[in-house]
Order: C-alpha cells, then sequence, then structure tokens
C-alpha cells in the first residue's frame, strides 16, 4: 500500500474534475446565471487535488491491491466534491440528497430526487447530464489517457474501473487503450448530438441527452423525461443508447476492420437476441392487455416495448411514459433487463451480458459433467477456451450481486414501502439503471426515500458501478496494511 | 515502434520489460497463461495466449503493423518458423533466438537465404564472453566495437592497482603513447561521466576505451596483473560449455571439462579430441581438487543450476587463486551479483534481451542515422555508442575543443581508417570516421545530438 501513490491519482481526478466543471461553468455563463455554483467547487477542488497531486510520490508502480482502492476512493471524493453545485445552488439542502445525486450521476444511475427540473439553473442540469458522461467511460480511464502518474502499471485503474469479466487491452499501451477508448467514445457523441440537432432537438436539451445517452445514464431536462419529445429524437436516443450499451472493443475492431470478428461476438449477438425477444414479448403484451394506456396502434406499442426495452438494458432509464400502468408481465421483463444489463466495456450497467454467457455456458458444462463425471470439457467464449478461474470469478460475482441487493432490500424496507417500491428501487440501483416500479417509477423520484435508504442506495450504485470489488476492497482491514 | 514478442520466459520477459521502457508499444505471445499474467500484471504490454506460428493468434496480436517481430522460445524451429511467417506476411524485421549449436553453423543460410534479419543465440554470446574475459582475466567485462580492434573494457579497482588516489590527467601523462581513454566510473552505484581532475579511488569500476594491445600496457602500468588463462577447468557440458571448449581449443589450452552425465561427458568427447573430459561430480569438493583446481589459471561452472554454479564458485574464489567466472540464468537478481565473491558472472538471457534492444534501438534511429554499436551497462547508467560521422558541417572539420559538447558526455574515441585515436582538443573529425561517445543521456541517435 502506498498512500502518497493514491494521494496523487485522488489529486490529479480532482483537479481533473475542476477542469471538467468549465463546462457546466460555461453553460452557466452563456444562461446568464449565478456563477459560484461551480467557482467554489473548482477551487475547493484545486486546491485540495493540487496538494495531493503535487506532494505525491512519482514513478511508482500501481499494484491491483492499489488500482482497486485508488478507485473506490477517487470515485467517493469525486462524488463529495461534485454534490456541492447542488448544496450552493440551493437546489438541494440536505447534503444526503446532494450525494445521492451525484453518485446517481457519476455512476450513470440516473436515479434523481429532484422532483421539478425545469426550474433549476441550466449549468446545474448540464453538470449533472456531464456527470453520466464522465462516469460512464470512468474518470481513472479518462486520466490514464492524458497523465502519467505512475509507470507502467497504469492498466491496473482502467481494469478497477472497467466493466466485464474480462479486461484486456486494446493496443499495447495502457494510455494508448484509454486514448482510444475516448476517442470512439467523443466520436459516438459527437454524432449523437449531430443527429439530434438534426432532429430539431433544442441544442441545450441536445447536448444534456448526448451526454445522459452517452453515459447510459438517464437524467433528463424535462419534468416529463422524455415524453414530450417527438417521436423520431425518442428513436434516435433509444438507438445511441443501444450504441453505447455495446462493448468498445467491437467498435475498435470494426476500426481496425476487422468487421468480420466483431460482428461474430457471442455478447453482441446475445444482447441484440434479448432486446429482440424481450421488445417481442412486451408489445404482444401490450397490445393483448390493452390496459387502456394503449394508443396509436401496434407500432406504437412496438415504438414504447422497443424504447424501454433498450433504455432498460442498457440501464439508461430514460422515460416517455408511467411504466406503472403496464401489464404485469412486461414490468417484470424489465425488472429482469435491469438484472441482466448491456455489454461488458460498455458504459452500461447491470451484470452485463458476457457474464450472462459465461454463466448459461457453466451451467451448461456442469450439467454435462453431472451426467458424466468422467468429461473434461471447457467452456469457449468466441470461439477461445475460457480459463476455469474467470469462470470461478463470475459465478462469484452474480453471486455477490444477489447478496448486496438482498442485503440493501432489507434495509430498505425499513422505510415501509411497498414491495414493488423495495426491491426495485435496489435493483435499479445497483444496476445503474435509474427508475424502478411504484413511487421511483418512471415518471417518479427517490424524493420520499429515507436519509438511511438514499445512502444504502448511493453504496450500491458505487459497488455496482464499479463492480463490486474496488469498493469492497476498502472495507478489508488487510488492504490498508503496508506490507 | 512496435513490436510483438513470442515467448514469455526470462528472455521474453525482459526483453519487454526493455522494451517498453524505451517507449515501444509491446505485444506478447506466450501458450501459458501463467507466464502471460506475470508480464502482463508487472509491465505495459498487451498479451496473448497461443503458439508464435499461429498465424491468427499472430494477426491478433498486431502483427500487420510491426515493426519489429522477436522469437525467443525455448524451440529453435518455432522461433525460425514464426519469423519465416511473420516475414512472409509484413516484411518486418525478425529476430530469432537459435542455440542448438547444429544451426549455429547455418546462421548466415538464416540471413541471408531465409531473410531473417538477426540470429541470437544466448549461449553463444556468453561463451564468447568468457573467452573474453579469460584473454583479459583481470577486467570484469569487455566488449568489441565492430570491427574487433578497439575494445570497451570495466576494471574493478583494487587494491594492486597503482592510480588509486591519481587524478585521470596524472594517469593520462603515465600512459603517454598508449591509446587508452578512462571514459566512465561507477562509484557506490553512481555513474559518473570523469573529468580531468577526476580522482580514482579503490572500489570504483571504471570503463576504458582502448585497442586490444594498448589495454595490456595500460594494465601492466597500473600494476594490474593480466595472464591470460591457459589452464581451464569447466564444470557442466551444455552449450555455453560447447561453445566455449570450441573457443578455447582452437586457440590450443588445456580445458578440462567435468560432467556427471555419461552421455554429454561422450558427446564432448566425440566433438572435442583436444578437450579432457571428466565424468563425475563438479560440485563436489574433493573431486574438484582432486581435477586440478588449485592449479588451474581459472574455473567456469556452468551447471544448468544457478545456485550449484553460485556455490562452487564462492568455495573456488576462496580456495583458489583461479580467476572464477560463472554465470546465472535467471534475471532477477543480477543486482545482488556484485555483492558475490566471484570475479565475473555471465547473465546469458540478460545479454540476450539487451543485444536485441540495442538492435531495436539502432533500427530505430532509422536509415538516416549512423549509429553502428550500442552498449548498455545494465549495471550502470552509461550507453556507449558509436556513429559513423556523416557530412554534418556542425560536427565534422572542426577541432574538437571547439565543439560545444553536452556536460553528461565525453569524446572516447575517433577511428579513422581503422585506427583509433583518443581525441585532444586539437582531434578533428572526419567523414566517415567512427566516432566512439560514452554518455549518460539516454536515446542518443545522431552525432548532432552531442551538442549542446
Amino acid at each position: 500500500m502506498n498512500p502518497k501513490l493514491i494521494g496523487k491519482i485522488i489529486g490529479g481526478a480532482l483537479l481533473l474534475e475542476a477542469v471538467l466543471m468549465l463546462l457546466p461553468l460555461g453553460c452557466s455563463v452563456v444562461h446568464g446565471e449565478d456563477l459560484k455554483l461551480f467557482v467554489i467547487p473548482m477551487l475547493i477542488e484545486g486546491a485540495i487535488g493540487g496538494i495531493l497531486y503535487f506532494i505525491a510520490d512519482k514513478d511508482r508502480d500501481i499494484v491491483s491491491r492499489e488500482g482497486f482502492i485508488s478507485t473506490g476512493l477517487t470515485w467517493i471524493t469525486l462524488s463529495l466534491t461534485g454534490m456541492l453545485p447542488f448544496l450552493i445552488s440551493g437546489a438541494m439542502t440536505n447534503p444526503i440528497d446532494a450525494f445521492f445525486e451525484t453518485v446517481s450521476g457519476f455512476t450513470t444511475t440516473g436515479a434523481t430526487v429532484l422532483t421539478d427540473l425545469e426550474s433549476l439553473p441550466k449549468g446545474l442540469l448540464m453538470w449533472r447530464s456531464f456527470l453520466h458522461w464522465i462516469g460512464g467511460m470512468g474518470i481513472l480511464v479518462f486520466m490514464s489517457a492524458i497523465m502519467h502518474f505512475a509507470r507502467g502499471s497504469q492498466i491496473n485503474l482502467v481494469k478497477a474501473e472497467s466493466t466485464g469479466p474480462i479486461v484486456s487491452k486494446l493496443v499495447p499501451k495502457a494510455d494508448s487503450t484509454a486514448k482510444v477508448l475516448y476517442g470512439i467514445y467523443t466520436a459516438m457523441s459527437v454524432i449523437t448530438l449531430i443527429i439530434l440537432l438534426i432532429l430539431k432537438m433544442p441544442l441545450f436539451d441536445a447536448i444534456c441527452l448526448t451526454f445522459s445517452a452517452a453515459g447510459t445514464g438517464g437524467f433528463g431536462v424535462l419534468n416529463d423525461s422524455c415524453a414530450s419529445y417527438t417521436i423520431a429524437q425518442q428513436v434516435a436516443l433509444n438507438t445511441a443508447t443501444m450504441f453505447f450499451g455495446v462493448s468498445f472493443t467491437l467498435y475498435f475492431l470494426i476500426l481496425m476492420g476487422k468487421f468480420k470478428l466483431a460482428v461474430k461476438n457471442e455478447e453482441l449477438r446475445l444482447y441484440l437476441l434479448i432486446f429482440a425477444l424481450a421488445t417481442i414479448f412486451i408489445t404482444v403484451d401490450l397490445m393483448a392487455q390493452g390496459d387502456g394506456t394503449v394508443n396509436g396502434g401496434p407500432l406504437m406499442a412496438l415504438h414504447r416495448a422497443a424504447f424501454n426495452v433498450g433504455t432498460i438494458m442498457t440501464t439508461t432509464g430514460f422515460a416517455i411514459e408511467d411504466c406503472n400502468y403496464w401489464p404485469g408481465f412486461s414490468q417484470c421483463i424489465l425488472v429482469i433487463l435491469m438484472i441482466s444489463g448491456a455489454c461488458a466495456g460498455s458504459t452500461g450497467g447491470g451484470i452485463k451480458v458476457s457474464r450472462l454467457n459465461i454463466m448459461l455456458k457453466a451451467f451448461n458444462k456442469e450439467m454435462a459433467i453431472h451426467l458424466r463425471p468422467e468429461q473434461v470439457k471447457k467452456i469457449h467464449i468466441d470461439g477461445k477456451p475460457v480459463e476455469d478461474s474467470v469462470i470461478r470469478n463470475t459465478g462469484t460475482f452474480c453471486f455477490l450481486w444477489m447478496f448486496f441487493i438482498i442485503m440493501s432490500i432489507l434495509v430498505v424496507s425499513i422505510d415501509g414501502k411497498e414491495w414493488n417500491a423495495t426491491i426495485t428501487s435496489v435493483i435499479s440501483a445497483f444496476g445503474n439503471v435509474g427508475p424502478g416500479f411504484g413511487e421511483n417509477g418512471t415518471m417518479g423520484n427517490y424524493s420520499s426515500f429515507s436519509n438511511l435508504s438514499k445512502l444504502v442506495l448511493s453504496a450500491d450504485m458505487l459497488i455496482g458501478r464499479l463492480e463490486i470489488y474496488p469498493i469492497l476492497a476498502m472495507f478489508k482491514r488487510n488492504t490498508w496494511k503496508c506490507f | 515502434m512496435n513490436a510483438v514478442i513470442v515467448g514469455c520466459g526470462k528472455v521474453g520477459s525482459e526483453l519487454a520489460r526493455t522494451l517498453v521502457n524505451d517507449g515501444h508499444s509491446v505485444s506478447v505471445i506466450d501458450n501459458q497463461q501463467k507466464s502471460l499474467d506475470e508480464v502482463a500484471g508487472d509491465l505495459d504490454v498487451m498479451a496473448f495466449l497461443g503458439n508464435g506460428a499461429d498465424i491468427e493468434v499472430l494477426e491478433e496480436a498486431g502483427l500487420d503493423d510491426a515493426d519489429i517481430f522477436i522469437s525467443v522460445t525455448t524451440s529453435d524451429e518455432l522461433n525460425l518458423l514464426a519469423c519465416l511467417m511473420a516475414k512472409e506476411e509484413t516484411r518486418c524485421e525478425t529476430i530469432a533466438r537459435v542455440r542448438n549449436p547444429l544451426y549455429s553453423k547455418e546462421v548466415e543460410y538464416f540471413k541471408e537465404k531465409l531473410g531473417i534479419s538477426k540470429i541470437i543465440n544466448p549461449e553463444s554470446l556468453a561463451a564468447v564472453e568468457i573467452f573474453n574475459l579469460l584473454e583479459f582475466p583481470a577486467l570484469s567485462r569487455i566488449d568489441f566495437f565492430e570491427d574487433g580492434n578497439v575494445i570497451i573494457a570495466v576494471l574493478h579497482v583494487g587494491r594492486e592497482f597503482r592510480y588509486i588516489g591519481q587524478s585521470l590527467e596524472q594517469i593520462t601523462g603515465d600512459n603517454r603513447g598508449t591509446k587508452t581513454l578512462v571514459c566512465a566510473v561507477v562509484r557506490n552505484g553512481e555513474s559518473i561521466i570523469p573529468r580531468g581532475d577526476f580522482v580514482i579511488r579503490e572500489g570504483d569500476d571504471i570503463t576504458i576505451v582502448a585497442t586490444r594491445e594498448d589495454i595490456r600496457r595500460f594494465l601492466k602500468n597500473a600494476g594490474v596483473k593480466n595472464v591470460p588463462a591457459d589452464n581451464i577447468l569447466i564444470v557442466g557440458a551444455g552449450t555455453i560449455s560447447y561453445y566455449l571448449v570450441k573457443l578455447l581449443t582452437q586457440k590450443g589450452k588445456r580445458v578440462r571439462v567435468i560432467d556427471n552425465d555419461m552421455k554429454k561427458c561422450n558427446y564432448f568427447s566425440e566433438h572435442f579430441p583436444e578437450a579432457e573430459v571428466i565424468f563425475g561430480d563438479g560440485t563436489d569438493r574433493r573431486f574438484l581438487a582432486k581435477q586440478g583446481l588449485m592449479r588451474a589459471d581459472a574455473f567456469i561452472p556452468l551447471t544448468g543450476i544457478d545456485e550449484e554454479n553460485l556455490v562452487t564458485a564462492t568455495y573456488a574464489k576462496s580456495y583458489s587463486d583461479a580467476k572464477v567466472i560463472t554465470k546465472i540464468s535467471r534475471t532477477d537478481m543480477s543486482d545482488l551479483i556484485k555483492t558475490l565473491n566471484v570475479d565475473s558472472v555471465v547473465l546469458p538471457k540478460l545479454l540476450c534481451a539487451d543485444i536485441i534492444a540495442q538492435y531495436v534501438r539502432a533500427k530505430e534511429a532509422g536509415a538516416g542515422s549512423n549509429l553502428a554499436t550500442l552498449y548498455r551497462y545494465l549495471d550502470s547508467a552509461f550507453e556507449i555508442v558509436e556513429f559513423k560521422a556523416d557530412a554534418d558541417k556542425r560536427v565534422t572539420g572542426i577541432p574538437v575543443k571547439d565543439l560545444k559538447l553536452k556536460k553528461n558526455l565525453i569524446l572516447a574515441g575517433i577511428i579513422s581508417n581503422k585506427t583509433y585515436t583518443v581525441p585532444t582538443g586539437n582531434s578533428v573529425i572526419k567523414e566517415n570516421d567512427y566516432v566512439i561517445v560514452v554518455t549518460t543521456e539516454k536515446g542518443l541517435t545522431s552525432l548532432s545530438g552531442m551538442l549542446e
């Protein structure tokens, strides 16, 4: 354990956050709003970050333990400083609310405690959405792309922050890998923005929603989320989130001209299959049940189903209607999608489709071994054998996922809310989705939850986004020992 | 540059470390996940599981964009095959490790007919290094420039060194007429480019550039005993021993080789009728004494086991006057070797990684560069670089005293028409001269780079 190195990383991240606040600051300038919202936090971040960054050691190796710890600490620190604009603006008075909102932003969850967005300063709304964009690909990945704070082993930071059962580089160098990732991310964001602008979305809305869609976060700028946008705009947003829910490795492969390899990717196929099946089932269910909200015929039902399936399975959480009025079968499908999530190595959350793929194959393998105990069987993903350690890790990960969800449900249930709100709030927070069912539904928010629940849900969002270990590692005593 | 390395053992990972530190993009391929995990967890490289001669794996590892392809697996045949495939696919530079003595005769064939850029044979390199050290037992390390006449010698200053307490100017004065130059000193782990007023102390490691003949005279003047070893006792009949015995017997030295494997003994006996081959346990001290350790000029344990080599070397050093040279395969303890009571230690794997890294550096400098040789010492911060002077008006035709040289750099020699001269203030570098530069600055790629 090397406290100075960790200090340097956190310091660097704080400085970066201060720089990133220039964007909402600019927005505030354009709209003639109160500037202290961002100036004060920037000064604080600059001061603390500067001190931490410049007293620390250079040229140290980051081992995986330090990668985990600094990732966990960085995310918590940045959430604590990132929440300052909310408090200074007076939009929130309770620090726990502000923390919840900021964590929800960074982890690309999109769960909000705010009830009236349209009355907030534009700069603050942009900061909220920008948090998604920063957290989507990861702040430390960004740092790795532009700063050199450790010898050669910066990949351990990228690894701790990236999602999926196997994190591998795209190019041999860690910083180049981070640059490639952010390059693709930025390019795709720009394309999304341009498409939204072509579809005549107002500039401010388009920028914020691009950030939210790119990070698969889900913060909107209107009180009804996306319901008042045109169908074309909704389709564009949803398509964008579906693209951001795909592993960025595949985009890299396509850029490299290895189109075949990208198309043959099992995770992508499973991801699209889940999307298609869920959409079809929900469309049919919506049509069959005809529960009074169905209007516009089968095409409209298809659009509503596709939008909600896309936004939930990529763990974005945009809303175009109140799904609390949906038939139970469709609701249930959405809850399952919250758990399965998007692809590994994307900006989406959930367990990840690739883990699902591994576990299904592992199940198949166990089954075969039960029937014929002498059999030796390896599982293959994309035609490559998977190490047993990966299967073991994935199994443990899935168990931990469920374990934390169940424990959190227990704590949140103290609030005495209905079953659906209690359970879906936790699943939604852990999967970084945003909305659930009940008062925290697609059109609702989390303002009525108690402080304890908000803290637990904030923790769940962080644990879910960082895939459990970076946050948990901080609570293990051994991690902090110098040996 | 983009490098692909096949084989992630000691050589491969050491090479990857050097190349990464030099700023190259490195992909490594190995057929064992464990080796890959170790390297990828440690270094900024991309790791790929698979066989180095599997075109799919190679392409995945980025062969298409590779500038240099290096195969250093334990199998010569695989290395050659992988290089051939890489060559065929991309026309990049290829380097193969080939160790089998049988193939070592075919190096020229591999290069010319098969188009492999470089064949590297660590065992043979180690043998040559040991052989040179036996010619100059007083030195702890010796390297040759391209033409083989000018050498870089590293001497550990012991008590018998007559110039202790004297400045370099005095030493130069004493050696007037010989072409020698003390150009670098390592003192307590610190690398120093010495000036004329620098005073030598006991325990320094001094680097001398000189001609082959003059180094002998320098050592004589300095009071350092330097009698080439004639009676040589070697333990272990492995590959290094093979190349070493071959060199020694050609020179007419008396060589005795001990091994406890009858098959190897027979093999050596078939190949080297001039050498004495002894069957027995070369790590047993009584047995060694019986085989004439006390009367040997040099004792060289070269078994396959590092620990055995070190133990017998330490024993021999304590109980005999022989020059003791041994080799160590593991690379991670190289900084500890200096603390051992052994005259010289040869590290074939590091040697191999280092030579490839030099080759890459020279290639990186590009066709426009005239970097001829580059030596890097792992235990010091120096680089010794040999350049061929081009018609650069900033450097050529000007007396050395008028060149504004960088502070951390010394001009250690000018080789003009195969004659070496120690540069003085009035020396002039001419076009097509070879210029030797000693510097602590890494990555010097051209002669004009030595100017302020």
